[in-house]
């Protein structure tokens, strides 16, 4: 293994087991380090990405061809508009660029979720519940369509709740309480997927095993120590 | 017998932390080898593939960043090169998050090899699919849900001319006939940012294009109420369904690897809630009525 | 020229006016430039998205030079953070974003961090579960049973070991969390096209940065 790539399975390492020592419950120099060096980093990917992408669609139009491209010079007049609002006196103009990406993002998003989200979700819903040659599917299309009633009704905050919406409001808190347990497993599958995977990386192969137990113990033992015998120093050094 | 009661109600956190650390790691390195059933919508996220013909255009979205990336590898390690593996069919590869075409370097390099004569990224042949003549990459167009919907309405404008790497594709879609959002047939989405409400809203409802989802476990509810009103052709839910879909496909990995510690864990939860009720009803619960 | 800038009014019209260029190619068959301009709409909001990511660059460049200057509590921590967000910059501009140590960084600091953040969770989930799962009441229960039946059904050991648990999860994931999880869909599509209409009659121009200010 070269010298870089054995630095960056190390880096790699210290910070995962950085992020990790918050667990120990104590706050350390070396969750601060960690928290401070993603942040950054990602900071500045985020904006070498997005000026990369100016600079070989939008940038590269205009010096290609500008008479045909003259739109592209709209945009980017657009997207230097958005700077002035760091500038207190010129930050009105920043106002102009908002207001388009504000307009274009609701009506992307509306027009198209009114069926998505609304008319096919409301299709999917009406089921036949009278059909009782397959019991169970009856069954179950019969629950659906009780289960979104009452669920809906528990949102129903404009009127006073009797008779038989009490009751639906009722049942939908019901169903309610037994789908967020569901839906609180199905999240802790996904954390747990993606702790697994982080796992796998430091675990395997040998050396990456060997490097994640030294640094973990670097850290925890470094941790405990500060903790203990030198609070002082630790209460310098953390932020 | 109500000291074991106290115990129970007032275990440390950090003790649930040590073993999950301490059985995940026994685990991954001394995998058991549990059985594993395979969902039907694994199965029929499986059909849509095996059924793609010879011709068809497949989009193949990586809306991954790191925080997905462990969770969903597993799925597009396997689903990638099922998709690969279909005579005749091409495919493009896109990315709507900015740390996307990481991964999706990373996935070409796992499953491709170097072409011959070629060194380096674009340059890979994956089972047979050879850069820039079966496949694409157009990389990253920043906006999200923004770049989707462009996509969808000007697919021709929004690509350019290059690929990712600045090579010209004017070529390859014409000969491809990609002139449209139309000319795609299936769009394989790999969503750690849920988007595929975006590729169903852009994509499906006025073009019909077929969408396949593979998601992260907390994006997982809102693709099963579009799976159930029909709007996804398929979807493969976070590890466990990666790993259904390594043992459907043979491109075993990580994900089938992992489930035993995956199993474990979720008992070692069941264990957690049930001896924090032991604890609440032997003592803490006799604590507050005094 | 600056006061009609900032007035209501036009900031109002250029919101209709691009909300507008965006509905009505899609609902309606529409002739040349319409269809032209939305593609050119959605693409400049790329643009300008692009652009508001170096205003928050500055945002934080700011506080934290501030911060360092003052030697404030974490200086040290700060210097690291604007260090090397500057150092990725610099270099992948001036180099590309394939430059090798723009990727060392991108490899040793981001992307495992990034996994990090959110696998901490299931951390904090297992303490949780082991802490707030108390049945204390019918409401509890249900949460407790919901979460109980579909964790033994996502676990395969527990599928293997408990068959009939298997369809009793699947059968909970699939209707009662997908309803569920359909009426909070449904919910938030009619909030949002509330929230689109409420911007288009000129009633939210907060999210535009135009606060009515409070008379004394």
């Amino acid at each position: 293994m070269d010298v870089v790539s054995w630095l960056i399975l190390v880096l790699s390492t210290a910070i995962t087991f950085g992020l990790f020592s918050i667990l120990t419950g104590v706050d350390n120099p070396f969750f601060a380090w960690a928290e401070n060096t993603y942040v950054g980093g990602a900071v500045g990917m985020t904006i070498v990405v997005s000026f990369t992408w100016i600079v070989s669609n939008v940038v590269a139009k205009i010096t290609s061809n500008i008479s045909a491209n003259w739109p592209s010079v709209v945009s980017l007049i657009l997207g230097l508009m958005m700077l002035t609002r760091i500038h207190p006196k010129y930050s009105f103009i920043a106002r102009i660029p908002i207001c388009i990406a504000t307009g274009v993002g609701i009506a992307v998003s509306t027009r198209a979720i009114v069926f998505s989200g609304l008319l096919y979700q409301i299709r999917a819903t009406i089921l036949p519940i009278f059909d009782w040659s397959n019991v169970v599917t009856a069954f179950t299309n019969l629950m659906v369509v009780v289960f979104v009633i009452t669920v809906l009704t528990f949102f129903v905050y404009t009127t006073e709740l009797r008779g038989p919406l009490k009751t639906s409001h009722t049942v939908g808190r019901l169903v309610l309480f037994l789908s967020f347990g569901a839906l609180y497993a199905q999240t802790y599958m996904g954390r747990l997927g993606l702790f697994l995977g982080r796992m796998e990386t430091l675990l395997i192969p040998q050396t990456s095993f060997n490097i994640s137990i030294t640094v973990a113990l670097v850290i925890v033992i470094t941790t405990f120590v500060l903790h203990r015998f030198y609070p002082d120093v630790m209460k310098q050094i953390i932020p | 017998m109500s000291r074991a009661f106290k115990i129970c109600a007032t275990i440390d956190r950090r003790v649930w932390y040590l073993l999950i650390f301490v059985l995940v790691g026994f685990l991954l390195l001394h995998p058991v080898g549990f059985p594993l059933k395979v969902g039907p919508e694994v199965k029929t996220a499986y059909n849509v593939i095996e059924d793609l013909k010879p011709g068809d255009i497949v989009l193949i979205n990586y809306d991954i960043s790191a925080f997905g990336w462990d969770e969903i590898k597993g799925s597009a390690l396997s689903m990638i090169p099922h998709i690969f593996s279909k005579d005749g069919v091409k495919v493009i590869l896109f990315t709507d998050q900015d740390q996307g075409y990481i991964f999706l370097e990373t996935t070409i390099a796992k499953i491709g090899e170097p072409m011959a004569g070629y060194d380096g990224f674009p340059w890979y042949e994956v089972h047979g699919k050879k850069y820039l003549e079966d496949y694409i990459n157009i990389g990253f167009i920043p906006g999200f849900d923004k770049a989707i919907a462009a996509l969808a309405s000007d697919f021709r404008g929004l690509v350019g001319s290059t690929d990712w790497y600045g090579n010209n594709i004017i070529s390859w879609l014409d000969e491809n006939g990609v002139d449209a959002a139309q000319d795609i047939e299936l769009i394989l989405t790999l969503d750690c940012a849920g988007a595929q409400s975006s590729w169903v809203n852009y994509w499906y409802l006025p073009y019909n294009t077929k969408i396949l989802n593979a998601m992260i476990g907390v994006s997982a509810p809102g693709s099963i109420v579009n799976y159930d009103a029909g709007m996804l052709a398929g979807i493969v839910i976070s590890v466990r369904g990666a790993a259904e879909y390594q043992y459907l496909s043979g491109y075993y990995g990580a994900a089938l690897v992992s489930m035993d510690a995956f199993s474990i864990i979720q008992f070692l939860l069941i264990a957690a809630i049930i001896i924090g009720n032991v604890g609440y009803y032997g003592w803490e619960k006799g604590r507050e009525k005094r | 020229m600056s006061s009609f800038i900032r007035g209501k009014e036009f900031l109002l019209t250029i919101i209709i006016a691009t909300s507008v260029f965006i509905y009505f190619p899609y609902f309606i068959e529409s002739p040349a430039p319409i269809p032209q301009i939305e593609s050119w709409l959605i693409s400049t909001t790329v643009v300008i998205a692009s652009f508001a990511v170096l205003v928050s660059l500055y945002t934080m460049t700011r506080r934290e030079v501030m911060k360092i200057t003052k030697r404030g509590k974490g200086w040290p921590y700060g210097l690291l953070m604007i260090g090397l967000a500057w150092f990725m910059i610099v270099v992948g501009v001036l180099l590309g974003k394939d430059a090798s140590a723009f990727r060392f960084c991108a490899d040793a600091f981001i992307i495992p961090g990034d996994a990090t953040i959110y696998a901490i969770l299931v951390f904090y989930l297992t303490s949780a579960g082991a802490r707030a799962f108390k049945v204390r009441n019918l409401d509890s229960l249900l949460l407790l049973f919901g979460a109980f039946f579909v964790l033994m059904q996502q676990a395969p050991l527990g599928e293997y070991l408990f068959p009939w648990m298997g369809p009793i999860g699947s059968w909970m994931v699939n209707n009662v969390a997908m309803a569920a999880t359909r009426v909070f869909g449904i919910s938030a599509t009619l909030g949002g096209i509330v929230l689109a209409i409420r911007l288009l009659v000129g009633k939210e121009m907060a999210m535009v940065g135009l606060v009515r200010r409070e008379k004394d």
